[in-house]
């Protein structure tokens, strides 16, 4: 039986070879829509996995030491203990100068490197770079028209070991330079692609060999990341273990140095104070060390006498038996002799402390004198001064170059003498414990750590081996290629992404399916009655009907998502060119994932399994039903004051905005939203007062085209609704291109009121609203009395800004004076936590950490797509010191230019990030009709910061861009699926046309001529084709009429064309299916011969 | 009235059909053709009423060759001066019976007074076949014998010279058959309408004036 089944089906389908091809097509085009938009998602992310390849250099897992350096020799000696090639570079930012002719390019990632980098990677495998020699890519080869030989200049930030911002931290110039000559152009390798951040986006690269820098470290070239080979058995936690193993106190800048005079051995740091972490981890691993913190005194003062700049120790009671206590302060007799000082005397300590934003003022403490000694011994000790690098090896106090204010005007002949004979040894000793609380900082509570006197080297040292745990000591160990390939696994979704951008092309081809399979099987009703009358179940027919459309499904979905190869290399050619604005890169490749090739046959067969089981199901029911013709619709009366009743709820919004004025843009959205509704309601009203019962009197043509759609209403309101609605959305989304009003600038706005966005290579040390800073910079003209300066710090992270694909785990943090953006209530919020009792979000950063946990804020786009959280949320990120620092989400911004970092206070960015010294990010704001002013000035006076300014419409033009490409992809995208579905409406016209073929015969037979009936037909369908055109394209600009009035720029090219296809293409069906059926013997329908 | 003269049709798969057919009919006169199935009697009928062309062979009506005439002139012979029964009703579902009849005046463009006219002349048809009472009703709302008499009055509403009624009752039951048989007499006589009948009702053809078998392609008058 089955096999006769089988036979019926097969016969079928050499008969009905004609329609099912149709099918075929219309399943083939579906298959090939979706197979294309799951391939993009696929290529998308082939190319951007295929990107960490190349970029990483064969790097697997890559050991990062933050903001600070390590000794490069440590690669070495973790290549020895895993036996897997690793090496050690410098990864600064700066800028390039090409030395010719004056072209410079900012944003540069620039990387010392030694020559084993080089062979790295034995795919990229390259000639050694010589000293003075940089290898740079092509893309800033470009960016700075520069030819192998000629000479750049590159500028950085100041290496120092020595944060710029700690206390006595000497004045450096903040730049560093050093002038290479281009060697070699790196093109389509690892280099060209280098980078260990995360994004599609080239980066601008220089290369140069690390002994070229060798001066600007004391003690030789540090760097401050290592790569280690991609290896599957080099995990994240092997490579740290074993680091924990070979990590002496020397690779992280600390120094065991033996005190001479007491025999005694102690650990300082090139940083000079040291990290609270560190100092916790060095007492874990020898519990008997004891922090010291020796500090510079502007003066001490007793007796109503001064004795300027002196070193204090603050020693712990553990460390000496004569250590002071409590509020107790030990002086020495050089010191008393000079104050006049005896036992029980107030001292006055003056210094400078380093307030929460590291900035440095002046306070003072007061002691009582315990004892007098003798500079000998422990207290003749010059060892306690730390080495403050303008301090230490000075010939005379004179020379000092110690990072603050000195008035050279105190010091003294006698002062002059101590420094010749003591140097720096203290001429005052505090308890510890009073010093920290007085001198500790962000950079740390002690400037040395002292071991007992009977400790040796050899035991100290056996101490620290395999036990200083390097996340404590600011490494953070990371394997960077599985976060690139994860990052890029689930980055922005092209697949789902394109198949909602195909939305209107997959629900057109959806209806058309439908309506092919329903005509198709109309055309096959005698047949089906005949085999009904046979005996044949109902099932079985089904059955029939199934295997037969089924089959050709089958065949069409899987030709199909060969076609999809196709719409996939088409897709991602846009995207490379047309649509580069989405991606931000032309780099992307076409990839055909066979897995991706089956989902898509499978849900295309699927989704034609559905169509077709319920097309059979109600074809057959239908031929079950009583064949008695709909109620009759055409008495409908509700629609008589249900259209009257629309317009009045359709005026409301509009008559609203009179009140609500701010809310103007909402309100004609509802409003035009309810315009279509009355308009449809309109149609229907049109239709039922045409047509409305008036017995006896003669019917006219135009009413007799009417009461066909009187009786039939959803054959004509059906495609108005259809055209209506895609224009309606398509005109919507049109208008719906993000742009900016003539409000662009208000403090609420994306730009938070200010004219523009700086970011700076190098940072700003000064406050740039303080006159004695403004001056030193050149920003006290006239022109600037307006210019007022947001500065934001900025530790460096992955872009997690809608211009990057990958999804992020380390994004930029900003680190900004919240008060005033709260005070000027910058900016607007789309979400915000309210557990928190402030009353703007931005006070939340001013909330102090707690255990390591602090607020921040993201823009809400950010927050959503880029890291995949929600206000409430915490994001954690390592902090310079290595802690794990937890940021909760106060709130999310509506787009903003912070778009891409995440903002935290000012106090907690010092607290947690101490070495960044100044300002990256300026936001300025001032009289707009300077604006260019501005820019030129600031442009010129931070030029050797390595500048790029731009103003803040600009930056979120660029945002936007992204998101009105999409727009632009869905208006095109969509304008082919209404085209699809206008042919899906022709075969709708088809039909009604072909359900009414006997009438129009009979009125041929009652002497209509051809002429008239074709006329007729014309005038029926393409009244519904405009009036579906009206209803769709008047509400739309009604509800975007206030984005059209502020000028938002709007693809109407693009618009009018897809509207002027629609009708032209809605025309010539029509008239294709009118002449159609004219030249038809519509006759023979009735003649029966 | 009408006038054939040696007309001939056939069908691919059916042959010839008519075979130089003659045929005369006065006006007024009304006319039973029977004959079996297949034997050419509808198509007779539709070259008549210019739904169907013959291959060869003239048909003059008052004088005029309709075989001859171009298709708006054939239209307006359909309009003017022929009337339809066909063997379906073929009412228009959407319009009311009333709507319905009123339809072929449509064809023309026709004055107020005109159409006023029409409309009264409806209603009197539509008495005087008693469905007045269904006017308003849908054709799905009526019955098979109102349906085919809402036929006949839409077949005379444009008051034609010509009535053509291909198996009127054929789809009707004995009662509404005798009725509907007994209203087409009666109008021929009223209104002086000449009627052509296509038939297998013994019943209706014996209440025509003439009587024709059709056989062979040729009609022979019958017995």
């Amino acid at each position: 039986m089955r096999k006769g089944i089988l036979n019926i089906v097969l016969r079928s389908l050499v008969y009905y070879r004609a329609p099912l091809f149709y099918q075929f097509l219309i399943t083939a085009f579906l298959a090939a829509i979706i197979a294309g938009s799951l391939l993009t998602g696929s290529s998308v992310r082939q190319t951007l996995k295929a990107n960490t390849e190349k970029k990483l250099n064969n790097a697997g897992v890559v050991i990062s030491s933050g903001l600070r350096y390590f000794n490069p020799e440590l690669s070495n000696k973790l290549q020895k203990k895993i036996n897997v090639k690793c090496t050690s570079i410098l990864e600064l930012k700066g800028y390039t100068t090409n030395f010719n002719t004056g072209e410079s390019v900012v944003n540069v990632q620039i990387f010392g490197v030694w020559n084993d980098f080089f062979r790295f990677n034995p795919e990229y495998s390259r000639e050694e770079l010589a000293p003075g020699e940089a290898l740079i890519n092509k893309k800033l080869a470009d960016r700075l028209k520069i030819n192998i030989g000629d000479d750049i200049i590159v500028r950085f930030e100041s290496i120092s070991n020595i944060p710029l911002n700690a206390p006595f931290a000497p004045e450096l110039d903040p730049h560093e330079s050093i002038i290479l000559t281009v060697g070699a152009i790196a093109n389509n390798d690892s280099y060209d692609n280098f980078t260990l951040g995360i994004s599609q986006i080239k980066a601008l690269n220089i290369f140069f060999n690390l002994s070229d820098l060798g001066q600007a470290f004391e003690g030789g070239a540090k760097t401050n990341r290592m790569l280690i080979e991609n290896n599957k058995f080099i995990t994240p936690e092997v490579a740290e273990n074993a680091l924990k193993e070979v990590l002496a106190p020397e690779d992280a800048g600390l120094h065991i140095r033996k005190i001479e005079t007491l025999n005694q051995y102690e650990i300082v740091s090139d940083r000079i104070f040291i990290d609270e972490n560190v100092v916790r981890e060095i007492m874990v691993a020898t519990p008997q060390a004891s922090p010291l913190i020796t500090y510079l005194a502007n003066s001490i003062n007793a007796n109503c006498k001064s004795t300027p700049y002196s070193f204090v120790s603050a020693i712990p009671e553990n460390l000496y038996m004569e250590s002071p206590q409590g509020k107790n302060i030990t002086i020495n007799t050089w010191l008393a002799e000079d104050l006049a000082a005896k036992p029980g005397d107030t001292v006055v300590l003056r210094y400078y402390v380093s307030d929460s934003k590291n900035n440095l003022s002046e306070d003072s403490s007061e002691f009582i004198v315990d004892k007098i000694v003798s500079i000998d011994k422990i207290w003749g000790d010059p060892n306690f001064m730390p080495e403050f690098p303008g301090i230490a090896g000075s010939e005379s106090c004179s020379n000092w170059d110690a990072g603050v204010s000195i008035n050279y005007d105190n010091i003294r002949e006698k002062d002059e003498d101590y420094w010749y004979n003591f140097k720096g040894t203290p001429k005052a000793f505090i308890n510890y414990e009073e010093g920290v609380s007085i001198w500790g900082n962000n950079f740390g509570p002690a400037t040395a750590l002292r071991f007992p006197i009977d400790k040796e080297e050899a035991e100290i040292v056996s101490d620290f081996t395999g036990k200083l745990n390097p996340a404590k000591l600011g490494f953070s160990v990371s394997d960077a290629y599985a976060e690139g390939m994860m990052a890029a696994n689930n980055g922005v979704d092209f697949s789902a992404l394109f198949l909602s951008l195909s939305f209107f092309i997959i629900a057109s081809s959806i209806l058309l399916l439908s309506l092919l399979v329903s005509s198709f099987f109309e055309s096959r009703k005698n047949q089906v009655v005949t085999l009904f009358s046979l005996g044949f179940r109902n099932s079985k027919i089904a059955l029939i009907l199934l295997y037969e459309t089924a089959f050709i499904s089958f065949l069409a979905s899987l030709a199909g998502v060969f076609l999809g190869v196709l719409f996939n290399d088409v897709i991602i050619y846009a995207l490379n060119t047309v649509w580069e604005g989405a991606v931000q890169t032309n780099t992307l490749s076409s990839y055909t994932d066979p897995g991706m090739l089956v989902i898509a046959l499978i849900s295309t067969f699927f989704i034609s399994i559905i169509v077709l089981l319920v097309k059979t199901r109600s074809f057959l029911l239908g031929l079950n039903k009583d064949k008695l013709p709909e109620s009759n619709k055409r008495n409908t009366r509700y629609i008589r004051w249900l259209f009257p009743l629309s317009v009045i709820i359709a005026s409301i919004p509009f008559l609203t905005t009179f009140l609500l004025s701010e809310k103007t843009t909402m309100l004609f959205f509802i409003g035009g939203a309810l315009i279509f509704i009355s308009l449809l309601l309109f149609f229907r009203w049109v239709i039922w007062f045409t047509t409305r019962a008036n017995n006896g009197s003669f019917i006219s043509m135009k009413k007799y085209s009417w009461l066909y759609y009187a009786f039939y209403p959803s054959k004509a309101l059906s495609p108005v609704i259809f055209i209506a609605a895609g224009l309606f959305v398509i005109i919507i989304t049109g208008a719906n291109r993000k742009s900016f009003d003539l409000d662009y600038l208000s403090n609420q706005s994306g730009t938070g009121g200010y004219l523009l966005w700086c970011e700076t290579m190098t940072p700003i040390k000064e406050n740039l609203n303080f006159p004695d800073d403004r001056i030193k910079i050149g920003l006290d003209n006239e022109d600037y009395s307006e210019l007022f300066f947001l500065q934001a710090l900025k530790m460096e992270g992955d872009d997690a800004s809608c211009l990057n694909l990958n999804q992020i785990a380390v994004p930029s943090v900003l680190g900004i004076d919240s008060d005033i953006l709260a005070h000027s209530e910058s900016f607007s919020f789309a979400n915000a936590l309210t557990r928190l009792q402030v009353n703007n979000p931005w006070d939340a950063l001013k909330i102090p950490a707690k255990e390591n946990v602090i607020y921040g804020i993201a823009d809400q786009t950010v927050l959503t797509w880029g890291l995949k959280l929600k206000v409430g949320d915490t994001l954690s990120i390592i902090a310079e010191s290595g802690e794990i620092l937890h940021i909760v989400f106060a709130g999310g911004l509506k787009p903003s230019v912070f778009q891409g970092s995440v903002i935290i206070g000012r106090e907690n960015f010092s607290r947690f990030m101490p070495s960044i010294a100044g300002s990256t990010i300026l936001l300025a704001r001032g009289n707009p009709d300077k604006k260019e002013v501005y820019k030129t000035s600031i442009d010129n006076l931070f030029n050797t910061y390595g500048i790029n300014v731009e103003y803040t419409d600009d930056r979120l033009a660029s945002f936007y861009e992204v998101t009105n490409t999409y727009l632009t992809v869905f208006i095109t995208l969509g304008g082919l699926g209404m085209l699809l579905g206008i042919f899906g409406l022709g075969l709708i016209l088809m039909r009604n046309i072909d359900s009414r073929k006997k009438e129009y015969a009979f009125l041929i037979a009652s002497g209509f001529t051809s002429k008239k009936l074709r006329l007729m037909v014309y005038k029926e369908y393409l009244m519904i084709l405009f009036a579906g055109i009206i209803t769709g394209t008047i509400p739309a600009i009604i509800a975007t009429l206030p984005s059209l009035l502020t000028g938002v720029e709007i693809p109407w090219t693009l618009l009018i064309s897809i509207i002027l296809v629609i009708s032209i293409t809605g025309t010539v069906i029509i008239i294709a299916s009118a002449n159609k059926l004219i030249n038809f013997d519509l006759l023979a329908l009735i003649r029966k011969d | 009235m009408i006038k054939i003269n040696k007309l001939s049709k056939s069908y691919q798969q059916r042959g010839q059909v008519l075979d130089n057919l003659d045929l005369e009919i006065k006006e007024s006169c009304s006319l039973a053709i029977t004959g079996p199935s297949g034997s050419g009697k509808t198509t007779l009928l539709n070259i008549i009423g210019m739904l169907t062309v013959p291959d060869k062979g003239e048909v003059f009506f008052n004088g005029e060759d309709i075989t001859k005439l171009d298709a708006d002139r054939a239209a307006y012979y359909r309009s003017r001066k022929i009337g339809f029964i066909f063997q379906d009703h073929l009412l228009l579902p959407h319009l009311t019976i009333y709507e319905n009849i009123l339809l072929p005046l449509l064809a023309n463009k026709e004055s107020n007074n005109s159409k006023n006219e029409a409309s009264k002349y409806a209603l009197t048809l539509m008495e005087r076949t008693g469905i007045v009472e269904i006017k308003n009703k849908f054709p799905w709302q009526v019955s098979g014998g109102e349906a085919q008499r809402a036929t006949l009055v839409r077949a005379l509403i444009n008051k034609p010279e010509l009535l053509l009624a291909d198996e009127p009752t054929g789809s009707l039951d004995e009662d509404n058959a005798m009725l509907m048989a007994n209203i087409l007499v009666d109008l021929n006589k009223e209104l002086g309408t000449t009627l052509i009948v296509v038939t297998h009702s013994e019943n209706l053809a014996s209440k025509m004036q003439k009587k024709m078998h059709i056989e062979k392609g040729v009609l022979v008058p019958s017995a």
